[in-house]
């Protein structure tokens, strides 16, 4: 039975050399919430492409400085939230391109959206000021 | 991670992979990887001790088959556990890399 009640915190700057520390501390995380592997695997999953897609895609501006995540267990669900200072983007509007159809032509990424849509239960997205705030659920 | 590599005959190689192909997994690889790749031989990538697989991973494979393509050679991908496989059809790469379970027929299918 997972750990319901608990909430942890972290903050990252908008560069890929952060993935490396939120990658153990999600681990550290979901381990912690005693989830069975298949949603931690799931969270883990769409973490990494989130927040791998505000520090790639996000731009360069001096406001996409800080990305804040949150992990929270609850009853029957772990809520994972997302919050940057990146300029807008929608996981949920955004229309990832066919899948190819020979290794010639496949291009190489696109799938961190995918990813997204298929391992989380459910998602939200809004834009809340000058911030994107995503919000990822998953059934335990 | 661990990438260990063995020449299974003068056409093909077997690259065993050990560990998450996640942003450090991927950037401790990819040099050896691309080596394997561009070496005009056929390969065997064996992810049976994978335990996870992000896009970052995905995209390393992918850059791996595809210059193994060029060559003129094949790629395969041998035992991936299950949510590894899960990860690789929910992202296509299924449909173009050919997955085995076993090693002879993963063989059988790249070899020359």
């Amino acid at each position: 039975m997972p750990v319901a009640g608990r909430k942890f915190e972290l903050s990252l700057r908008a560069d890929l050399s952060e993935l490396e520390r939120m990658e153990d501390w999600v681990r550290h995380v979901v381990e912690r919430l005693e989830l069975r592997d298949e949603v931690r695997q799931s969270v883990l999953l769409c973490l990494v492409e989130a927040v791998t897609n505000v520090i790639v895609h996000g731009g360069e501006s001096p406001s996409n400085k800080g990305i804040a995540l949150s992990i929270e267990g609850l009853k029957d669900v772990v809520t994972a939230r997302v919050t940057d200072h990146a300029r807008p983007f929608d996981p949920l509007s955004y229309v990832p391109s066919p899948a190819p159809t020979n290794l010639e032509q496949a291009p190489i990424g696109g799938n961190g959206i995918r990813f997204i849509r298929h391992f989380a239960t459910a998602l939200s997205y809004k834009r809340r000021g000058n911030q994107n705030c995503l919000t990822l659920s998953f059934q335990v | 991670m661990k990438f260990t590599v063995e020449q299974l005959s003068s056409e093909v190689t077997k690259v065993d992979l050990d560990g998450p192909l996640d942003s450090k997994g991927t950037g401790a690889i990819d040099v050896q990887f691309a080596d394997v790749a561009n070496a005009k031989k056929s390969v065997v990538v064996d992810l049976s001790k994978v335990n996870f697989v992000a896009s970052i991973g995905i995209r390393t494979l992918l850059i791996a088959a595809k210059a193994v393509q060029m060559k003129g050679r094949k790629l395969a991908l041998l035992s991936p556990v299950p949510s590894v496989e899960n990860a690789l059809r929910v992202s296509g790469i299924a449909d173009l890399i050919p997955i085995f379970v076993s090693l002879d027929a993963a063989i059988d299918a790249v070899a020359p």
